[in-house]
């Protein structure tokens, strides 16, 4: 898989999902289709959250949450226009 | 057109519990309150039930319910669609009474969710299931975060803009000032929506159904035997159900739901359309699961929910009275709705609600969507 794709769908979240979450917020849920066809959920990160937008291409990133695992995420990978 | 019932089935009585905050009441207490509402409503005795419909307890739902109640069913079932399980359970109702497996059938729900404090902003995920592998450690608000997503992409696709999104809660809140038995009847305005704090982009506070207490009861036997009891029949004309998938991230396409299907097929059982619909309860755990709604049954075409319900079309003196109760925004939310749309639409075919009754309403519409936009159930009732 090339780890490119596009957002489909996104949103800022302003509260945290539970306690482990509350030093993150803002962040951007998203859905993201792969350019392969898969769509899954994932987070939008090294982007200001006002500054996600839905359609904009991304590619992944994959953040290491513990010994045993890490999360594919997604940053952006063309300049951001402000909003 | 005329409404013809093709099904021998109605609805005969229908019952509420205190409904609000009500902490001295367990879940099965309340749907108690509501089931005894629902036999004095329409004169059914108690011995005379022998098919129960109930779901929102974890595990056993209709054997606990059974149980509690001295219910000994012949039919029963427990089916868990969220919010969609009521309406779909006058499907496996008429169909059970149709088949002649029951002859007076109870659905109820009731829950103590907002006295129990039982709601978790990140939702109740079961660790074995792929949602919590592949959702989850993203940390989305769940069912928020969802239906934001799919505002999100509503946005994106036709434009919509958030103040169209917020004339859904302004429309319901002016029916709520209607109802005293709402929650929720302080004035609101488009601007106090959009002033009121994002909890997940776009969906503000305000747009986001209550955390009640509450249970709610509905009697349904054949329509012969309900035109001999207390109150109007209300003839069950045709029903619909559709479901998609589970997790939101499964979608098919987050702006295109199973609700057309569910509504095809429920209007197609009726011979009727959206245009023969006096008024309509549409689950609105959330304005855009509103505006889906509106769209996908066919009220308006795909992508001009937003301009459909500028002006209040679907408030007060509206072309299309939309959730008259106050629904699930002001009215209640007790976790799941679907049961209090059948109710309000019981209420408004058989007349005399005061400032909040449609005149003349003849063919009600009810959709319920359980998990995020994942089920739906529609079905439409007529005057006898």
């Amino acid at each position: 898989m090339s780890g490119r794709g596009t957002v489909y769908a996104s949103t800022v979240v302003h509260r945290p999902a539970d306690e482990s979450f509350a030093a993150e917020v803002p962040y951007v849920v998203a859905l993201v289709d792969l350019e392969e066809g898969p769509r899954l959920m994932t987070r939008i990160v090294d982007c200001p959250a006002e500054d996600v937008r839905t359609g904009m291409p991304v590619a992944v990133r994959f953040l290491r949450v513990s010994d045993e695992a890490a999360l594919p995420v997604f940053a952006p990978t063309e300049p951001i226009a402000p909003a | 057109m005329t409404a013809t019932a093709v099904t021998t089935v109605a609805i005969a009585g229908i019952g509420e519990s205190e409904q609000g905050a009500v902490p001295g009441r367990t879940l099965l207490g309340l749907q108690s309150d509501a089931i005894a509402a629902s036999l004095d409503d329409s004169g059914i005795a108690p011995a005379e039930i022998d098919g129960l419909f109930c779901t929102g307890i974890p595990r056993y739902a209709a054997l606990i319910a059974a149980e509690y109640h001295g219910i000994t069913p012949a039919f029963f079932d427990s089916t868990e669609a969220g919010g969609s399980s009521f309406p779909l359970f006058v499907e496996h109702a008429a169909a059970a009474i149709h088949a002649g497996r029951c002859k007076t059938a109870l659905i109820v729900y009731g829950s103590d969710q907002r006295s129990r404090r039982r709601r978790r902003l990140g939702g109740q995920i079961e660790e074995d299931l792929p949602q919590a592998q592949f959702e989850a450690p993203y940390g989305p608000l769940l069912p928020i975060s969802a239906y934001a997503l799919a505002a999100n992409r509503h946005m994106f696709e036709f434009g919509t803009r958030p103040e169209q999104l917020a004339e859904i809660a302004v429309s319901t809140r002016r029916w709520a000032e209607r109802n005293p038995s709402a929650f929720q009847r302080t004035p609101l305005t488009v601007n106090d929506v959009l002033a009121s704090p994002m909890i997940s982009s776009p969906i503000h506070r305000e747009e986001i159904c209550l955390v009640t207490d509450g249970a709610g009861a509905i009697l349904l036997t054949t329509l012969d035997r309900a035109r001999t009891l207390r109150r109007p029949a209300v003839a069950v004309l045709g029903y619909g159900a559709a479901t998609s998938h589970h997790e939101i991230s499964q979608m098919p396409d987050l702006v295109r739901t199973a609700a057309a299907d569910s509504g095809r097929r429920a209007f197609a059982m009726a011979g009727l359309g959206p245009a023969d619909v006096d008024v309509a309860g549409l689950y609105d755990s959330f304005t855009i699961t509103v505006l889906l709604a509106l769209e996908d049954l066919g009220f308006c075409e795909k992508g001009e929910g937003g301009a459909f319900v500028a002006g209040g079309r679907t408030g007060p003196g509206g072309s299309l009275p939309v959730n008259t109760s106050g629904g699930g925004l002001a009215h209640t939310h007790p976790g799941m709705l679907g049961i209090f749309l059948l109710i309000e639409a019981v209420r408004q075919l058989r007349g005399g609600l005061g400032e909040r009754q449609v005149p003349g309403a003849r063919i009600a519409l009810v959709h319920g969507v359980g998990g995020v936009l994942s089920a739906h159930a529609t079905v439409l009732l007529g005057r006898d």
